[in-house]
């Protein structure tokens, strides 16, 4: 029995590329890369970085919403799939475990049925996993939206009648209806405004100590991740490029990414002076990663060997992994 | 400032109505009744529909009722609109004739909408040769003028009111599935489905619970426009005698006494009557359709 | 001697509706010194985006329209300006840089050309001229290759990209004022930085003004020189922006404050606003935030409060400081 509630090795999704009139693949886009991580039951793991790294991908392929081309998932123990060996859950038994390991996207205004009330919308897992039927279906579809902070009458109101963040809330409890053991937030408050991110932000907190969750926690806002999460992730160009506990990752950031990272989020006050690292250019697109280490174009301290080879994920100290040639 | 742990559980919910997107049925109506063509459309159909259903109940004579003696009479006080070759009242086989003409059109559109939504749906979701197959069917449906395969069909299959309800709608279903692919394209990237898919909910379950019903706005204008295709079309094939038969009155088939130019020329109710509520009745479907389109794009202002 | 830009007093922006007319901005006064920045925060539905196009004299129309006040842009009321002479001014000595550069940008048009519009419609030029110069502007936002990069469409660009560009059109013209509408809040944050600090540095080149929208006060602690803080269409506060940092003294800015994750230890409880902010078509009796407000007294429901002065250029909308 692992110890671990989510165990991910060596993730791999490549989106082949079609040109031409023939069905063969011309190349891909590697939006993941060999992404492997464990997270511990009760534990809030952030994965940060910023737009095209894959971040979103990895949820989604973690959750099977789309195809892995490669690499090994596990769930308490379970093998979600192994590309390697062509393992793949049942379908039957897949369609179990979604009842533990459900997903809160971005979007407000896309994530729920605009044609729906909000009573079948929270209730449709209940309903689709025969847990509840009709009046008592929609009696517990109060009582989450009531946990979420909603008032338990908006049941029979519409998706548009209701703020982002009153969305929001209803997404999430469309997510505790099946008694989730994890949780993936993708980018979960990215879209509201700032005292509302605050409210959701501390909704989901509450909900992780009443109901034991375990979350992972995408998102491009570093600020938001420093607070929220027990460890973090930060990922570039479809890879993880350092993993550390919230604390050390902040404290003493050890790759040239992170430093860089860290170093652009906005002044805190007018008066502050920060130590910019600037990169030059862009994030280069993943149909078309550098050779060797994916970062070395960008990096203010790259050395030769950087250009040849792509360096290896070790663990620096207890916990604290870098993927860089300066360590 | 109160502290977030215990206030945030109990943020006054008001839902403000937040600006929509989407319309409900009452913004639909609202722009409908603001709509003055939309409303003639509405109201005409609406007789129409009552005096089909009440046929017995306003006309006066019988629908096949023979009299040699009043052959061909013009309008008078009992026979408001005349009498045709045999001496049956024309008034009376028009308000008949609109059952035809009705039915062909909702029969025939209901056939369409059900098949084209259908595969409109399964190769929007499924894409790849699903997608391919289906897309090339319609293809092919839609190379071929209309009017020449009803005509080819109707001759080897024979005339009657059920083979053109069938005719009808076999060969409309192309455009529904087009514009029903379109928007399942658009919808199936959109978070809602991908959350249903993380609840477990098997594709055929997405696409009749989520996708079909999201739809339907696109749907209901063209299916409303498709009957009157179905009207025009049934008045097409009965006049060239291809359609209903002798001795149900259709307004197709009472047009066909036009074919003869003495009665073109000198006996006018046997032929506006039932050409004016052909026209009539396209109009209306017509200018409440386009009432609909408008009332179900959300982006069209109040 | 009047250093300032602009002056906007008492503008009122309104919204036509079936219900009736619907106060977005309801009366906002303000006035940006030449080669200063004036940011200006708040939330959705605060009227900030609507303050900047009124400016413009660009309201979605038909139902847009300004209902009164006087808009004073080095001595002339806008408001006051004929059509013709208003296009001549857009673009050209006010220009706007939006959040959303994909759809600011005509698909259909290289960048290059679309530059070369606004060099053609203000300055004249043409041709090769034209060409050269939209080359030139492209190199001065920092983009590498900028003869390629000129043909190329927006789609073709990443977003950082079109920012930029957006900028070098909005700057083509050497504008006296910049409004940039939220132009950071789609990037990423090392291209938040790369972007904030092109604009500083045509700031301090061209000693353009600008009226810079955000909703991101770590944004403001980098760019702005003053702040106005908006609530529902009226500035509740109006400060330096050290003051606005170190003394906020409207509830709703010390919530913004407080509510910025930046300054929180993990564990940490998160102090947040409660409520939401209510619908401008029903707009609280007495003072607009009362209902959010844990300071809220008896006067707060009944009497909406003037902006009173309550230290030198330190202007606050409350009961509790008058």
């Amino acid at each position: 029995m692992s110890e671990y509630l989510l165990e991910v090795k060596d993730l791999k999704m490549h989106f082949p590329i079609y040109s031409g009139i023939l069905p063969k693949a011309t190349g891909s886009v590697k939006a993941v890369d060999g992404v492997s991580f464990n997270i511990a039951k009760g534990e809030i793991f952030g994965l940060v970085g910023e737009s095209g790294c894959g971040k979103s991908t990895t949820g989604r392929t973690i959750l099977r919403l789309l195809k892995a081309t490669g690499g090994f998932v596990s769930f308490e123990g379970k093998t979600l799939f192994d590309v390697a060996s062509g393992q793949e859950m049942a379908h039957d038994q897949m369609r179990a475990l979604r009842r533990d390991m459900q997903i809160i996207f971005q979007d407000p205004g896309t994530c729920l049925d605009p044609r729906m009330t909000i009573g079948n919308i929270v209730s449709e897992g209940l309903k689709e996993h025969r847990i509840a039927r009709g009046k008592e279906a929609l009696a517990q579809a109060k009582d989450l939206l009531e946990l979420c902070g909603m008032n338990g009458e908006c049941v029979r109101r519409y998706p548009h009648e209701f703020s982002g963040g009153q969305r929001q809330r209803i997404a999430i409890a469309r997510a505790l209806a099946l008694h989730p053991k994890f949780l993936i937030g993708d980018e979960p408050i990215a879209a509201l405004d700032v005292s509302i991110q605050a409210q959701v932000l501390t909704l989901m907190r509450n909900l992780k100590e009443k109901l034991g969750l375990t979350y992972l926690f995408i998102s491009h806002d570093l600020g938001v991740v420093k607070y929220f999460c027990d460890r973090i992730a930060v990922m570039y160009l479809g890879t993880f490029i350092e993993q550390a506990s919230s604390e050390e990752l902040f404290a003493e950031p050890l790759h040239p990414y992170t430093r860089s990272l860290l170093s652009a989020i906005p002044k805190s006050h007018p008066k502050e002076i920060k130590e910019r690292v600037t990169l030059k250019g862009e994030m280069p697109s993943p149909s078309n990663p550098p050779e060797g280490c994916k970062f070395h174009p960008r990096c203010p301290s790259a050395m030769p060997i950087c250009k040849e080879m792509e360096p290896v994920y070790k663990e620096l100290s207890g916990g604290h992994f870098v993927r860089c040639h300066l360590y | 400032m109160r502290d977030a742990d215990s206030s945030c559980d109990e943020c006054p919910t008001q839902s403000d109505p937040v600006q929509t997107e989407n319309s409900t049925l009452k913004t639909v109506l609202n722009k409908i009744r603001n709509n003055a063509l939309a409303i003639f459309g509405l109201c005409f159909l609406s007789a129409l529909i009552l005096a089909a259903v009440f046929a017995p109940w306003i006309t006066f004579f019988d629908r096949d009722h023979i009299d040699m003696a009043l052959i061909s009479q013009p309008p008078s006080l009992t026979h408001w609109l005349g009498t045709d070759e045999l001496g049956r009242d024309v008034y009376t086989r028009l308000i008949y004739g609109a059952r035809v003409s009705l039915s062909v059109g909702l029969v025939s559109t209901c056939i369409s909408v059900l098949i084209g939504v259908f595969l409109g749906a399964v190769g929007g979701y499924f894409g790849k040769a699903v997608d391919s197959i289906i897309m090339r069917t319609v293809d092919v449906f839609m190379c071929f003028p209309f009017y020449l395969i009803a005509v080819v069909m109707a001759a080897i299959i024979g005339p009657s009111i059920l083979n053109l309800m069938f005719i009808a709608g076999i060969l409309n279903w192309p455009k529904i599935s087009r514009i029903v692919r379109a928007e399942v394209l658009s919808l199936k990237h959109r978070e809602f489905i991908e959350a249903s898919r993380a609840l477990g909910l098997s594709s055929g379950k997405i696409i009749l619970k989520h996708i079909i019903p999201n739809t339907m706005a696109p749907v209901i204008v063209y299916a409303t426009l498709g009957i009157a295709q179905g009207i025009l079309m049934e008045a097409g094939m009965s006049y060239l005698g291809l359609g209903v038969k002798q001795p149900i009155p259709s307004w197709g088939n009472m047009l066909a006494a036009a074919q003869d130019f003495s009665v073109l020329v000198a006996q006018w109710w046997l032929w506006i009557p039932p050409g004016a509520m052909v026209f009539l009745s396209v109009l209306s479907i017509n200018f409440l359709g386009d009432g609909l389109r408008d009332a179900l794009d959300p982006k069209i202002a109040e | 001697m009047n250093t300032s830009l602009i002056e906007v007093q008492d503008l009122v922006s309104s919204f036509r509706s079936p219900a009736g007319p619907t106060r977005v901005v309801d009366g906002i006064s303000f006035t940006i010194p030449k080669g200063k920045v004036l940011g200006m925060v708040g939330e959705s539905g605060c009227g900030k985006s609507i303050t900047s196009l009124s400016i413009m004299r660009l309201l979605p129309q038909p139902n847009g329209f300004i209902e009164s006040g006087r808009i004073l842009f080095d001595g002339t009321d806008l408001l006051e300006l004929s059509l013709e002479r208003m296009e001549n001014i857009r673009g050209n000595e006010i220009a706007m840089v939006f959040q959303e550069p994909m759809t600011a940008l005509n698909p259909i048009f290289s960048v290059g050309e679309q530059i070369g519009e606004v060099l053609q419609t203000h300055r004249g030029m043409k041709g090769r001229d034209k060409k050269e110069k939209a080359v030139e502007l492209l190199r001065l936002v920092g983009i590498p290759r900028p003869d390629r990069i000129a043909e190329e469409y927006p789609h073709q660009l990443s977003g950082g990209m079109r920012q930029r560009v957006m900028i070098a059109m909005a700057l083509s013209c050497d504008p006296k004022l910049l409004i940039a509408d939220e132009p950071t809040t789609a990037l990423d944050v090392t291209i938040q930085i790369q972007i904030l600090d092109l604009i500083r540095d045509f700031k301090d080149k061209l000693g353009t003004s600008i009226l810079f929208i955000t909703h991101d006060l770590g944004v403001i602690a980098e760019m702005a020189d003053e702040v106005a803080v908006m609530y529902l269409g009226k500035i509740v506060e109006l400060a330096s922006v050290c003051d606005i940092f170190d003394h906020p003294s409207h509830p709703y800015t010390k919530g913004l404050m407080e509510s910025r994750l930046v300054k929180k230890r993990k564990g940490d409880s998160l102090i947040c606003i409660p409520g939401m902010v209510p619908s401008l078509t029903n707009k609280p009796k007495g003072c607009a935030f009362s209902p959010r407000c844990s300071d809220c007294m008896d006067i707060c429901r009944r009497e909406s409060p003037e902006l009173k002065e309550i230290s030198p250029a330190h202007f606050v909308r409350c009961w509790l400081s008058n």
